[in-house]
Formats: structure tokens, sequence, C-alpha cells
């Protein structure tokens, strides 16, 4: 089995360009990670803000020895999308993550993956892409653990990457929930979606903690999080896993999930160290288990697998 | 426009057929489509009758196969194609890229159509579709807006079906595990929304809670109008305020941007509705063809039918959606 | 499944008086007459319907005084009336007016349109009821020719007592209607009055309640008909 590997996927959140220059100077400096993804995934009217400061953070990542991935846009409508995917196909010594069909087109001949907004739910979808080039495939946080495994088995050279720590995408729309709950549509956002660093609290009218809205993008409230599984994981085929940035300290949390690769810590002592970070993040690892995304296995006093 | 109706079962297709559909979709007893109710869907010799039924009034039956084939069982689906292509229907509408290989590879004269559930939402990926597996017609998502979809007629060689009645679904459809993550079943998996096995009505005090899994989806008021207890149509709280964070029970009904959107290129107009039963599909049917000949007389295709199908509407109310670039 | 049924204003409300003096035998040796006619007629729903499981429901007619238990069953199908407490014996509890109900069996109704406006409510198995709904909408059932082909040979007969009872019911139905909206519109001008001044009123304490409402915690406030995410539809 090969050395299992560490992934930072792309900032989901609007933060400010102080904000994100901070995060990815310690990613370069302080973390054991192999890849870091960058770009702006959930909306183009963020882009220009950081924009800018991408290549020189590409430079810094890659000179600390990180694979770099440019990750595009999960739902790309307008014709100024199609023109920056474009442009984004042509840059050189990079890997880009495709993550609308979109790009994916414009992108075979060049180094890519395919990311977890693409589905790749079965073998001929990933043998599809694997004939066309892609070097790795992002699995959709959905799958069950019988698909990851039929999905490793069938894999040759393409690797398998899921996702083990962050709040899960859950949906994307062309409307903006951050700007409609502040009573703002679309285009006059006024970029609302930048107070929430983890995304904007979403309840049930009975207060139980249901979902976190980013802009276009609806995610989980709870964090999956799936260190009890990351042998079976491995055994099926994953050799890399992904960690979702979020406003906590990243640097403790990359380097947890890099000892639990490394079998220097077990499950139990990685969730105490979380909770000791944050005492108020609640856990879920249903999607894998089929269960209700949302469901932890371990609280429903069930074995595990 | 070509108008393109749903049927849960052969009796909804014949509704269809006499209500004066041009096609009606229909999918199989299982998984492999994206309305996988308890009741609903035809069985192999359902759709074979129907074919022939629906063919002999001129009419043509399309074949949705449109979920995700789960690792490990794609001939479930395989199958499907194979059995649906064999039985004459005039298309089959897909979304999975390895389905489509297998049925380009397997059936290449077979008509295929890009369902909405593969979210082609512009250019480059509807391209795509139509180079890499010769996609005839695709099903544009409920995204887009009337402009949006004027531009891409204009520079795609591809038919374009777009929604014109029915459920709406707010986010990109085929990239939503909303449902999965309250019940543990999703529409790209299971063919099923915020299925009904999921749901679960209380009374409190004077109010209906409408939960779903352990989440509870609304509260109303004993004569408050609702719609289908799905996630992204629920009354939630979110900085300080409650209400539909995301979109109110409602419905879409483009009756009164039909012209418009005939002038934007558009092949095919598509009824949503396969879970309803015979009286919706006789009545939108109807009221739709009606305004469809009417337009085509040089008439105004509106006149004398608004108001008689908001009745049928979830929260009876309707919308534009996103056609209206202010819904966004 | 403890929720009461609120009486809709049909011509079957009228019929309840005579119900009460009906011997219950009467009305289940009727009810189990329909059912053979059903299961007979319409053997198909009965095994869709129970792919999975067999189950029972309670169906509460509003216009009625009286519930009714029906058992879904491939081979042995059970309609009669309801017993006190079997409200819990039940998968699901389907409530609404009969003539509602009935359109729903013939297909002539929509159930969701219905469920929408809240004429119809489902308590319990979601699922079931919706299972029985898709069902019975795939057959084409007609219950004139199932109530004339019952009489035998008075079948032509009892269609012509049929037609003209169908007449009468309808003739009553919009009666009815007149009635209730002679009685409930002068309280809806004074309501509509009343609304107006509130409305004006409104104006004046939005900002104040605007305040409050930051500080009010969500659960003490009336949840039905909130909607503070509404946008207007143009900027």
């Amino acid at each position: 089995m090969t050395k299992s590997r560490l992934a930072m996927g792309p900032i989901l959140f609007h933060w400010d360009e102080n904000h994100k220059k901070d995060f990815y100077a310690k990613v370069a400096d302080e973390i054991d990670i192999d890849t870091v993804h960058v770009g702006e995934v959930v909306c183009a009217k963020r882009m220009p803000f950081f924009d800018k400061y991408l290549p020189d953070i590409i430079e810094r990542l890659q000179a600390a020895g990180k694979e770099v991935v440019l990750s595009t846009l999960a739902l790309v409508m307008s014709e100024r999308e199609i023109a920056q995917l474009r442009e984004i196909a042509q840059m050189p010594d990079l890997l880009i993550e495709a993550n609308d069909v979109s790009a994916f087109g414009l992108l075979s001949g060049r180094p890519h993956m395919i990311g977890p907004y693409i589905n790749t739910y079965n073998e001929s979808t990933l043998e599809y892409f694997a004939s066309k080039g892609a070097r790795r495939i992002s699995l959709p946080w959905e799958l069950p653990m019988s698909s990851i495994a039929a999905l490793g088995h069938a894999r040759k050279s393409t690797e398998i990457e899921v996702q083990v720590f962050g709040r899960v995408p859950l949906a994307i729309s062309a409307r903006c929930y951050s700007a409609r709950a502040h009573g703002l549509h679309k285009d006059g956002c006024r970029y609302v979606c930048g107070d929430a660093p983890d995304g904007m609290d979403v309840a049930t009218l009975d207060a139980t903690p249901f979902l976190a809205v980013n802009g276009l993008q609806t995610l989980s409230s709870h964090y999956i999080e799936l260190s009890a599984d990351v042998d079976h994981l491995k055994a099926a085929g994953v050799e890399v896993f992904r960690i979702s940035p979020h406003n906590l300290d990243m640097v403790q949390i990359a380097t947890l999930y890099r000892q639990l690769l490394d079998t220097k810590i077990d499950s139990h002592e990685l969730r105490d160290r979380l909770h000791q970070m944050q005492s108020n993040l609640a856990f879920s690892d249903g999607f894998l288990h089929s269960l209700p995304g949302a469901a932890l296995k371990e609280t429903l006093g069930q074995p595990v697998e | 426009m070509e108008l393109v109706c749903p049927a849960g079962t052969p009796a909804s297709l014949r509704a269809a057929v006499e209500a004066g559909a041009d096609v009606v979709y229909c999918g199989f007893r299982d998984a492999t489509n994206a309305r996988n109710f308890p009741g609903l869907n035809f069985s192999r010799t359902e759709l074979a009758e129907s074919v022939t039924f629906a063919h002999k009034h001129g009419v043509h039956v399309y074949l949705a196969c449109n979920t995700y084939p789960k690792a490990g069982s794609e001939d479930i689906w395989h199958k499907a194609v194979d059995d649906a292509v064999a039985i004459g229907v005039d298309a089959v509408i897909l979304a999975d890229i390895g389905l489509l290989r297998y049925a380009r590879d397997k059936h290449p004269d077979a008509r295929l159509h890009l369902s909405v559930q593969a979210s082609a939402s512009n250019e480059e990926a509807i391209r795509f579709y139509h180079r890499e597996f010769g996609v005839r017609r695709v099903v544009l998502p409920r995204v887009l807006s009337l402009e949006e979809i004027r531009m891409l007629n204009r520079r795609i060689g591809v038919e374009t079906e777009v929604f014109a009645f029915g459920g709406m679904c707010v986010m990109a459809e085929g990239r939503c595990s909303l449902s999965s993550y309250a019940t543990g079943e999703s529409p790209n998996m299971n063919g099923v929304c915020s299925p009904a096995s999921y749901v679960h009505y209380e009374e409190r005090g004077d109010t209906t809670v409408s939960r779903l899994g352990d989440f509870t989806i609304n509260i109303y008021g004993s004569d408050e109008k609702v719609g289908y207890p799905t996630l992204c149509k629920g009354r939630f709280s979110a900085m300080g305020k409650a209400g539909y964070l995301f979109e109110e029970p409602t419905s879409l009904d483009v009756t009164a941007i039909l012209p418009e959107l005939a002038d934007a290129g558009v092949t095919a107009l598509k009824i949503e509705g396969r879970q309803r039963g015979k009286a919706y599909i006789s009545q939108v049917v109807g009221a739709f063809r009606a305004s469809l000949d009417r337009i085509a007389s040089g008439q105004n295709g509106q006149a004398g039918i608004r108001g008689n199908l908001t009745s049928l509407s979830e929260g009876q109310t309707d919308t534009t959606g996103a056609y209206r670039r202010s819904w966004q | 499944m403890s929720s009461t049924k609120r009486p809709s204003f049909t011509p079957f409300l009228l019929v309840n008086p005579v119900l009460r003096n009906v011997p219950t035998f009467a009305i289940e040796r009727l009810c189990r007459h329909a059912m053979t006619t059903m299961h007979r007629r319409h053997k198909s729903i009965f095994e869709r319907v129970t792919e999975h499981e067999t189950f029972s429901l309670l169906i509460s007619p509003t216009d009625l005084d009286m519930d009714l238990f029906l058992v879904l069953d491939p081979h042995k199908p059970e309609l009669r009336p309801a017993q006190k407490g079997e409200e819990n014996a039940v998968a699901a509890r389907i409530i609404g007016p009969l003539p509602a109900l009935l359109g729903l069996l013939e297909g002539k109704s929509d159930g969701d349109a219905l469920f929408f406006s809240r004429a119809l409510r489902i308590e319990g198995r979601t699922d079931l009821v919706v299972a029985l709904r898709n069902a019975l909408d795939g057959e084409d059932i007609d219950l004139r020719s199932a109530v004339s082909e019952s009489f035998g040979v008075l079948g032509p007969a009892a269609r012509i007592a049929l037609r003209v009872a169908e007449r009468v019911y309808q003739q009553m139905q919009s009666d009815m209607n007149r009635v209730a909206d002679t009685l409930i519109s002068p309280i809806e001008k004074r309501l509509n009055g009343l609304d107006r001044r509130l409305a004006d009123q409104g104006e004046n304490i939005a900002g104040l309640e605007k305040s409050a409402r930051r500080r009010t915690p969500r659960s003490n406030r009336p949840v039905s008909s909130i909607d503070d995410f509404a946008l207007p539809d143009h900027p």
C-alpha cells in the first residue's frame, strides 16, 4: 500500500484577503501536508477579491514542497465564467480540479483531477474519467462505504480521494441564500456571506442545528469526521484524505490527521483533541454508513463495521 | 414547442395522451428513475403496452433512467436502457456519464437526451455531452434565466427542453444531498427526495408540525396553504429570523412567458409531476395544449387559462422561478 | 393520532341524523358489499399497494359522524365502521370531506392539490397513504358503474336513481355554499374592516416590533404564517 496522503481542500467561505493570506502562509510553513487546493469553488463574484494574490500563493506553496491544485467553480452559468475556465485550462505546471463537467471538457490533455462536485458514483464513470487522463478523483460526499470500496477496486492508476473532516457541501443554487437571509438579491449582495467564516448557522424551528449557508452553497451543520474509518478507507484503496478548511486552528487539525494517517494516534484521541480545541463541534459520518448523513454511527450504539 | 408530459402510471399516460401531449415521459418501477415512489411507475409489460397506445395516437414516449447507477449494481441500469430500447421508446433520458457511455456504445442508434439531473448549465458542459455521447437534447437545469437560455440556444447545436410547470428544485439538480443528509436516501442514488416514509406530521396545539427524519421541516397553522414536505421548501431559522430561507412552497408556471421561451429557441416544454394523479395531468396538459395552440395561431397564449392551475400548485402559488433573474 | 376532525360543510352533514339511526349491521353489510365489489373489479390495486406489507387505515370523513376502518390485504381486504380506540391500531389516518375522498377514489381530484389546500390531512405513515393514492390513480375506477352493477337486474333503474341523486346532491351543495356565504359574509366584512384598521396600526408599531423581535426568543413567537425571508419579486 502506498503512503496515505493528506490534502487541504479549497477555502469554501468568503474570508477576507488577509485571513486567506495568513491561512496559506501557515499551510506553506507550518503544516506537514502533501496537497493544497486554492481557487474559488462557490461564487464567481468573490473571485476578483483574491485572484490577484493567487500566483504568489501558488509559488510559495510549491516552493514549500506542496502539490498545488487549482479548484474551479462548482456551478458554471455565465459566458464570463466559461471564459475564466478557458484561461485556467491554459495555466502551466498546475493540477486543475474540475468541479463541473464544463471544466472537465476543457481539461482533457492536461494534468487534471475530478472534484467531489462531479458525480462519480460507479465504476463506468470512474473508468471513463480515467480513460481521459484524470489523475485523481475526489468522491462525492454522499457515497456509502460499499460504493467507495467498489470504486477503489475498479481504479487502476487513478487515485481516489475522500473528505474526512469539515462541513459537507450538500447543495448549490443559482440563488444566494446569504443575501436572501439579509433581505438582499444576489445582484446586490454586498458580499454578506463574508460575515460568516464557517457559514451562516441554520436551525430548524425547534432550534435543532441543521445546515450552514455559504452564499450559493448549503453545507451541513455537522462536521464530517471519518477518523474511525480511515483504516477501512485505506484498505478500500483510498490514497488521499481531504480536510476542508474552517475558521479553526487548521495547523493543529492537519497535524492530528497526519498523525492518524501515520497511525501515531487513534480515532478516539483525535476526537478528544478536536473537542478540546472546540467543544461544540458536532460530528457526523452517516453517509459512509448508509445512514442519514447527519448521523454519527458511534452514537447509535452499533458496532463499527 | 413540443409538450412533454409526465406519467406515473399507464392511466396517467392515457390521460396525458388524451389531453394533448406531444410526448409522455415515464420510468421503470425501481431505483433507475428519479421518481421512485411507492406504487408508481411502469413494469416492462406496462411500458410496452403504453408505447403501443401512444404511438397509435401519434404521441412519443421517453423513458427516464436518470439516477446515478450504484457501484457494483450497474447492470440494473444497463438492463433498463436495453429494455427501453427494445420496447421502442423514442428517447432515453440519462444523467450518469458511465451510463451515457454504455448506452452510446451498446445502442448507437438510440436517441439520447440529457436529464436535468446532469445539471448541464452551460455551453461547455452541453458541448461535452454532445461530443462524447451524441446527446441530441438537453433538459436544462432550473437555475438558468431566460436570457442565459437564449444565449445558450444561439451557441449550441443541441435541442433544449425546459421546465414549464410543477415542482421546482431551487438547488442545482443532481448535485443535492439535502435529502440524504436528513434521511439517507437521495435523488441521485435512490430516485427520491424527502421520501414519504421519513415524513411525519404531528399536531402541536393548533399547529401542525411536519418532520423529515429527525428534523422539523415546518410548523404551520391549520388554514395555511402548504407544499410537499421537501427540505428546501421548509421553514428554518437563521440570524434571529424565521421563514422560508430557500424557497416558499410554490410551483413553477411559465404560462406568462411562453412566447418569450419560444423566441429564446427552446425546443420542448416539460411538465413536472410523474408523482401526481390523472386529474393533475389532464388539467395541466390540457391548459398548456390550449395555450400553445393559441400561440401557434397568433393569439395571446395566456388568455383565459390563468387561475385554474394555481390550485394545483404547492402552497397554491406559482412563480416563474429562475427564468426571471430577480428570483436569484 | 389524536387530532379531532372539524366538520366540512357538505350535503353529507345532513345524512348524519339518518346515519345515527341506521342499525350498525346494515352499515357493516353495505361496507362489506362495497369492498367485495371493489376487490372483484380492481384486484390489482390491492396487489400493488400491498407489495411490501399489508396494513390498515382509518378513513375519517369530516362530514360524517363515522370513521371507516380499512384493511388493505391482497386477498382479504376489509371495510367497516371504526370502533372507538381503533385510531391507535392503524398505520395511518386520512381526514377530509367525503366528496373529496370519493373524487380521489375515482381519480377525478388531485390528492396533492387537496393536501396543499389543507382539505385533506394525513396522520401516521405518509408513505402508505401515498402508495394507496398512486395505486388508486393507476386504475380507472367508475363508482357509477360499480353501483349499478351491484343492483344486478335493477342496474338500469339504479343508474337513473343515481343520476337523480347526484343532481340533487350538486344542487344541495350549491345551496349550502350560498347559506354558508350568507352566514359568513357579514362577519367577513367586519373582519376586513378590522384588518384594515389593524394594518394602519401595524405600520406604526412595525419598527417597535422589529427591535422587540430581536430580543424575543424564537420559541415564544407564534410560528404560523411567518416568513421573514420573503423578498419582493423585483428589486
